[in-house]
């Protein structure tokens, strides 16, 4: 059976957040439950709120129509907005707890310390910093703000997880020591720590140095030296982040010299856009040739016109022109080129390496040569992002706990969702009649402010809606086809059974509400997970779903896509339902997609209240005016 | 009767020659030594070794890395085996490995390393050229 396709957004990102709900959920003002949906998949939260690279927002199918919904922005609003109430969880309780101890304090093992920990399993940490956080430490602070990151940190270790910290495997003791001191298991994620050199004639001369130690010791506060001229070599984020650094200390010329072209360029574009907005010379398909050295110091560097970055075959081997030859003053060269694991932490143990010195694990269930040592992590998939790490964390930690529970090594479940399809051309066509704001440029594609509240709920409501679609129950539907011919997307589908087509339907909600069956439903329609018993709320507010607003404390909410779409017998169903004060909270009278809904608004509150007075002379019906639009009524 | 596999070792610090001489020698293989890069080229072109074992901070911090490419450049020595043995990595804290342009040798092994785990790389290395059917 081919598995029912996932919105975009979630298939993109490693840990499958669900973007889209939580991007909806802001748009209703329910922070809390957004902040839910964020935190579920992904204990790092706020350190993704600064820096994830967003590849949801690559996939999100508004690009199609104008820009993406600016996902992590969304993401921000909620962290900053929710602050200290972020949801905790509770270790469950394990019978059979056994000890754990991880290595490397980053995003990777965190996850799997976390993981393990939820499992009831006794986990340690270990790290050779000083403090937790492991590569996000050499992430300047004016991209990921330390409060960030300990917000995540802190939140992840009071689950109950010891934390070592000026404790390096290898040096000060040794995963085979662990294992005897009565850990069941190792999961070592020590990341790409090292970085690579490159044996250049010059090389050795003083303030020739490599990217991580030196951001290290920027970032952690340690005595740094900095050049006037200073020359990054990389072309990657990391080198970005180097030449901004370099910048900011003091630095008054500052060339990032990369192999690629400004295409191949493997740094993120909006990154590289930041370091030129700061002045940063980037200096493409250009390689070091060699560094001129004068008494011990670099006085300049040669550098040479690169002719292709990879083969045939897309092979990273570069090719140059050594004839056309450029120098270029400077006085430091800090080496970006990448980076590699410290495969110090396997020394006293049983585990293999291959004849380069690579740890072998199996690259599906993270195991080495021995049995209960596990990798995970850049030390094993190489270089990528925070939120792959996390992903690779929680997958070794399903892997461990189930070695720890049955004894048996085996592959994590595959994800094999696929992602829904793009939208058809005419689907396009058809919402951008629908709403002509999709015609305009996205607010925040080159910077990111913090969300205010309002351009929050604003932007939360541009998404689409991918996969939260109507469903059509096959068991009650009368093939009316009265959907049919309601739908403005032309996305329900006739046949046996009639279905909704998710490719093109974008959840506005008009078939649920006109079927005379009550066949379809929304997944956007979500319910509240605690709805308040009744008796002890007289009150309900209907709000719709594109820009209602009601006081959240004053009892029932109820969501629906338009209350014109409303029929009497609805309201009077929440009436039978015990409830007698029913407050009706349109969106503002200029932003509702439906002309004449007003009206029917109008008219059915008044038809209701009459009906009402029959069976209930003390209820009340309600129509609220939106706070935005009695601010411009006269 | 196979001839004895010849090995240089190129290093300033005289105490790690004279130690390594003496544990490659009892491995049974032929030793020589130089002290730097320009003593370590005239022994490689005079000497024809099998394997050269290289520091890399000499005279100067990169001799060792210039000497490599040297050896490497040499048509006559195209059948020599290179291991750069070095605490750079250390020093600069960078990791180095072999490259095409920059470092073409066949391994990097970084110092502290233990005499007979020498001993153990020279041998595997002269195994991996005897399968890939190089001279003995």
């Amino acid at each position: 059976m081919i598995p029912k396709p996932i919105p975009p957004c979630r298939a993109a990102c490693p840990v499958h957040t669900e973007s889209g709900r939580y991007a909806r959920l802001v748009a209703e003002g329910r922070y809390d439950e957004a902040c839910e949906v964020i935190c579920r998949t992904n204990p790092f939260p706020s350190v993704c709120a600064h820096i994830c690279q967003r590849p949801c927002e690559k996939q999100c199918r508004r690009t199609q129509l104008d820009a993406a919904v600016a996902i992590r922005a969304l993401k921000r609003f909620v962290i900053a907005r929710v602050g200290d109430r972020r949801p905790t969880r509770q270790p469950a309780p394990n019978p059979r707890p056994a000890r754990v101890a991880v290595v490397g304090a980053g995003p990777a093992g965190l996850t799997a310390a976390y993981d393990l920990r939820l499992r009831g399993h006794r986990v340690s940490v270990f790290d050779r910093l000083d403090r937790p956080g492991g590569m996000l430490n050499v992430i300047p602070r004016y991209r990921l703000p330390q409060e960030a990151m300990d917000a995540d940190v802190g939140a992840i270790l009071d689950t109950g997880i010891d934390l070592a910290c000026n404790c390096e495997m290898g040096r000060d003791a040794t995963v085979g020591e662990l294992l005897e001191r009565g850990f069941e298991a190792a999961v070592v994620a020590t990341g790409l720590s090292r970085s690579r050199g490159i044996a250049v004639p010059g090389f050795g001369a003083q303030r020739f140095v490599a990217a991580i130690p030196w951001m290290m010791d920027v970032w952690l506060g340690n005595k740094v030296d900095v050049g006037r001229r200073v020359a990054v070599i990389g072309g990657g984020n990391v080198a970005a982040d180097v030449a901004r650094t370099a910048r900011r200390l003091g630095a008054d010329h500052v060339a990032m010299i990369c192999l690629e072209s400004d295409e191949e360029m493997p740094a993120e574009p909006d990154e590289v856009a930041l370091a030129e907005a700061e002045g940063i010379h980037v200096m493409p398909r250009m390689a070091l040739k060699r560094v001129l050295n004068s008494d011990g110091h670099i006085a300049a560097i040669e550098l040479m016109d690169v002719v292709s970055v990879f083969d045939a075959d897309g092979r990273f081997r570069p090719t140059y022109d050594p004839a056309r030859i450029r120098t270029l003053a400077a006085d430091m060269v800090i080496l970006s080129i990448g980076q590699a694991p410290d495969r110090s932490w396997a020394r006293g143990t049983s585990v293999h390496t291959d004849a380069r010195g690579r740890i072998v694990a199996d690259r599906q269930t993270h195991q080495t040569s021995s049995a209960r040592v596990f990798v995970a992590g850049e030390s094993l998939r190489g270089p990528g992002s925070a939120i792959e790490a996390v992903a690779d964390g929680h997958r070794v930690a399903d892997v461990v706990a189930r070695f720890l529970e049955s004894g048996e090594v085996a592959p994590p479940p595959a994800d094999e969702a696929p992602a829904l399809e793009p939208f058809p051309d005419d689907v396009v066509e058809r919402l951008r009649v629908l709403d002509p704001v999709a015609t305009e440029a996205e607010p925040f594609a080159s910077s990111e402010p913090l969300l205010d509240e309002p351009s929050a709920r604003r932007e939360g409501g541009r998404c689409l809606g991918c996969m939260a679609g109507a469903v059509i129950d096959e068991a009650k539907c009368a093939a009316c086809l009265t959907c049919f011919r309601v739908c403005p997307l032309a996305a329900v589908e006739l046949g046996d059974p009639v279905v909704a087509n998710p490719a093109r339907c974008q959840a506005c909600g008009v078939c649920a509400s006109v079927c005379p069956g009550n066949a379809i439903t929304l997944s956007v329609w979500e319910p509240r997970e605690a709805e308040p018993a009744h008796a002890e709320q007289p009150h309900v507010a209907v709000v719709c779903i594109h820009g209602g607003d009601a006081d959240e404390t004053a009892g029932r909410v109820v969501r629906v896509p338009c209350l014109s779409r409303l029929k009497p017998v609805d309201l009077l169903r929440l009436l039978g339902e015990g409830h007698r004060s029913i407050s009706l909270h349109p969106c503002a009278r200029d932003d509702c997609k439906y002309p004449a809904a007003w009206e029917t608004i109008e008219s059915l509150a008044a038809y209701v209240q009459g009906l009402a007075a029959r069976a209930w002379p003390e209820a009340r019906i309600e129509l609220c005016v939106p706070r935005a639009q009695e601010a411009v009524s006269p | 009767m196979p001839r004895t596999p010849k090995v240089l070792l190129v290093d300033d610090d005289v105490g790690f020659l004279q130690a390594n001489s003496l544990l490659l020698a009892a491995a049974g293989y032929e030793v020589h030594t130089a002290q730097d890069g320009r003593a370590g080229l005239a022994a490689a072109r005079e000497q024809r070794p099998d394997v050269v074992l290289i520091d890399v901070m000499m005279t100067r911090p990169d001799e060792g890395f210039a000497l490599a490419r040297a050896i490497r450049a040499d048509d006559r020595l195209a059948d020599t085996r290179l291991l750069i043995v070095t605490a750079a990595g250390e020093r600069y804290q960078m990791l180095f490995e072999p490259d095409e342009q920059w470092l073409p040798v066949d391994k990097v092994i970084e110092k502290p390393t233990s005499g007979d785990e020498l001993v153990a790389e020279v041998s595997s290395i002269l195994d991996t050229r005897e399968r890939a059917g190089g001279p003995p």
